[in-house]
């Protein structure tokens, strides 16, 4: 019983990392139109590919791509859903509206506005946090990377990374109470 | 607030061919490592409420084990049943059944051979006098 519950984890895990590197690109830039905020992105973007690991069993194979986006939107209308019940009450006119699918440009800009309003962010930070987040989570290096080029320990920098994204995540949901 | 529904089919389709058209942003570098790591957590969990539930319940795990106490058990009642309905039996004649009437002439036998040998190991020990005069310490300090 064991052996076979191991074989199935195993299975499983070699099946995740396979789905993880061929479409994580496109799971998060579709979380990215959805919520324009990085952070919830990369939060629901994990949450969709562990979706998928817990119900491989039950997918029967076909239409792969289509199955795990299915699973990633109806992720981001809930969390839509539940973000917009935490939300102050406004007048219906001032929220914003997700654009329907028919309504292209919004979604593109509101993808690339979403990552020009965190490389503004990123800007905005304290001294020692700005370079590293923008090092991080615009260019996209790794923490060992970013600590060869500035000569500090990967330590630190990490701590600095961690620290970067915690007020990022601050000012995010800041501006989310105030829309 | 108008309520949002899920993407038909549709609609899912042309929103894949549109990120996949225009340009892809890319997933965070550490994405993958962070999967993985929570994947894990979450089957070291499942394995630890499983081997929770087979400590605790360990016969739902081994219907091996179920089947062989099934065996002994209903052995054990069918001993137990032959055993109350044994005075139900009729009476056995020694007479009419000739394999008890050997038992017993054998069983007779051993008892009279058994009193011939306390016989015999008396006589021996009242020849060699332990309790008379002379040999009474020797006996003892040997």
């Amino acid at each position: 019983m064991k052996a076979v519950r191991e074989v199935e984890i195993i299975n499983a895990k070699e099946e995740l990392i396979r789905l993880v590197q061929q479409y994580q690109n496109l799971i998060f830039s579709i979380c990215l139109k959805f919520t324009g905020d990085y952070f919830a992105a990369e939060d629901l973007t994990q949450e969709t590919f562990l979706a998928a690991a817990c119900h491989l069993d039950s997918f029967d194979g076909r239409a792969e791509k289509a199955w795990l986006c299915r699973i990633a939107t109806n992720k981001c209308i809930d969390y839509r859903k539940s973000a917009a019940r935490r939300m102050i009450p406004v007048a219906e006119e001032e929220l914003p509206v997700m654009g329907s699918v028919e309504n292209e440009p919004l979604q593109l800009v509101l993808t690339r506005e979403a990552m020009k309003e965190l490389e503004s962010k990123c800007r905005s930070l304290p001294s020692p946090y700005a370079q590293v987040a923008l090092n991080y989570f615009i260019k996209g290096q790794r923490a060992d990377e970013i600590a060869r080029q500035s000569g500090d320990k990967p330590k630190t920098i990490q701590t600095r990374i961690y620290r970067a994204r915690e007020m990022l995540k601050k000012s995010y949901g800041k501006e989310l109470l105030m829309r | 607030m108008k309520e949002e529904k899920y993407l038909s089919d549709e609609e899912l389709l042309r929103l894949i061919s549109d990120v996949e058209k225009n340009e892809l942003i890319n997933a965070p570098c550490d994405l993958a490592e962070k999967i993985m790591a929570q994947f894990e957590e979450e089957e070291k969990t499942k394995q630890i409420k499983l081997n929770q539930e087979e400590k605790a319940f360990p016969l739902r795990q081994n219907k091996e084990y179920i089947q062989y106490c099934f065996r002994v058990f209903t052995s054990v009642a069918a001993a137990i049943l032959i055993l109350f309905s044994i005075p139900s039996l009729p009476d056995v004649d020694t007479a009419s059944r000739p394999s008890l009437r050997i038992f017993a002439e054998q069983e007779e036998g051993k008892e009279r051979d058994k009193k011939n040998i306390s016989g015999a190991l008396l006589e021996v020990f009242d020849s060699r006098s332990i309790f008379t005069g002379d040999n009474r310490f020797k006996f003892f300090t040997r």
